[in-house]
């Protein structure tokens, strides 16, 4: 029997992250050269290829990169939570390792987003934090974010906290819609009009292209250094099994 | 289900009140945040009435955080919860009697101790009862929340902090509801929308939270 486990265990370990080794083979150069190009391309739209606008004037420039960042925060974010499900049920091994992969970076983006954002409020609304729903919610995904990322590394087993990782991730995304709403239940019950945001109009083309481009950029860039973080977990669980066989060996 | 939930009810209870004044210390701790906050704003009636409120959230969530390392994690390091999931019984059940009995200890201990908190924050008898209710919600979803965060870091390296990390932000939902009816109350206002909400968000999570928590506490103790 344990011949049996043994061997379901390394088949698991190797056939399948294999074949995903020689996916990410061409994947992370492509997206890597994708990433470099579009954020050439869309720094330079952003800073010289746009106008300014007639309200903002510069500051507006900080949109491009703050607005991206935010959308790749709740999208790593849910992206975790649908791996974690797709390991949790199937026990696939990739999908167990993106979360742990993806975690560094959804934080980073999430905290490239509130960063700007406080940069962005100061000139614009003369303040650099409100307890405006908006901002609250994307302070509590950055604190999901290390939460998950203290509990993953909080077991010796590694396996533990991915699995714990996985539960915490699926409980965490039921939470977000309901976090979303009761704070802004409460901001608008709680104190009206303390930020009057500016109402948004219709995002003019010249405009909306390099954002656009910044948040393909943004993507891209998330691809392969997500692809690059994986490539790392599934040679390091490769290298513990290594290390468990020779161990094996000298008994 | 119920043979199972009244013995370990009966057992969390009588192992956690034979370690003496421990249970008496959530309520302590709970008395003297709620001072320290007031003594911290300068003891002032107009400022500490109005943020009475918060503090009271504030203060019953680490209080009640306190007491789930105690509870879950020596059963887990004297091999209590190995014989569980070794033995036919329902684990879900287990977790349900742990659940209910950190609330006994926490909530229903927390509730009493607001006839002493409320006149220290100034907060008038006659709005006792919202407060009451909007705390009852409160410390039950802590004890549900608490229950899962707990299984969900058994055998992990630093249990006690990890936990309050992971529920804070979970809780976030309901404390500003809470907050909002208490404050409501305390402003003459209608609370009943807030309380009923309250009650929206605890009640699915009674029989979820104990499955997922039971979930967590099968994967953590059965690997190890």
């Amino acid at each position: 029997m344990p011949d049996d486990e043994c061997e379901v265990v390394l088949i698991k370990t190797f056939a399948n992250p294999t074949r995903f080794l020689a996916l990410i083979r061409w994947v992370m150069p492509t997206a890597s050269v994708l990433a470099v190009a579009l954020l050439a391309a869309g720094l330079w739209l952003a800073f010289f290829g746009s106008p300014t606008d007639y309200q903002q004037g510069q500051t507006v420039r900080i949109m491009y990169i703050h607005v991206p960042a935010a959308w790749m925060a709740l999208f790593v974010y849910t992206s975790m939570a649908a791996a974690a499900f797709v390991g949790l049920v199937w026990k696939h091994v990739v999908a167990e390792l993106y979360a742990r992969a993806a975690a560094p970076l959804g934080a980073g983006f999430t905290l490239i987003c509130l960063v700007t954002g406080a940069l962005w409020g100061q000139p614009m609304w003369g303040t650099w934090w409100a307890w405006d729903a908006r901002m609250t919610s994307v302070l509590v995904l950055f604190f999901l974010y290390l939460g998950y990322i203290a509990l993953s590394d909080a077991f010796d087993d590694p396996q533990k906290g991915i699995n714990a990782g996985a539960v915490l991730l699926i409980v965490g995304v039921i939470n977000v819609p309901i976090i979303k709403f009761s704070v802004d239940w409460w901001n608008t019950l709680h104190q009206p009009a303390s930020v009057t945001r500016m109402a948004m109009p219709a995002v003019d083309l010249s405009m909306l292209w390099p954002l656009v481009v910044m948040a393909a950029a943004f993507k891209a860039l998330f691809v392969a250094l997500a692809c690059l973080r994986l490539r790392t977990e599934i040679q390091r669980r490769r290298l513990a099994v290594r290390q468990m066989q020779q161990a094996e060996h000298a008994a | 289900m119920r043979h199972v939930l009244i013995p370990h009810l009966a057992r969390s209870l009588r192992l956690h009140l034979r370690r003496g004044p421990e249970a008496l210390v959530t309520v302590f701790f709970f008395v003297m945040i709620a001072a320290l906050f007031a003594l911290s704003l300068g003891g002032g009636q107009d400022i500490v009435a109005r943020a009475a409120p918060g503090i009271i959230w504030t203060a019953a969530a680490l209080a009640a955080l306190l007491a789930l390392e105690s509870l879950y994690h020596r059963d887990y390091d004297d091999g209590t919860f190995d014989l569980v999931l070794m033995s036919p019984v329902s684990v879900f059940a287990v977790v349900a009697a742990k659940m209910l009995c950190h609330w006994l200890l926490t909530g229903l201990l927390l509730l009493a101790a607001l006839l002493v908190v409320a006149p220290m924050l100034f907060i008038p008898f006659a709005q006792l009862g919202v407060l009451i209710l909007s705390l009852f919600c409160g410390t039950l979803y802590l004890s549900l929340l608490g229950g899962f965060g707990a299984c969900l870091t058994l055998g992990s390296r630093k249990p006690g902090i990890l936990l309050v990390l992971l529920i804070l932000p979970l809780f976030l939902p309901m404390l500003l509801l809470g907050v909002l009816a208490v404050g409501a109350s305390l402003a003459g206002m209608a609370a009943k929308a807030y309380v009923l909400l309250q009650f929206a968000l605890l009640l699915p999570a009674l029989p979820l939270a104990p499955y997922a928590a039971s979930v967590c506490l099968t994967m953590n103790v059965r690997s190890s």
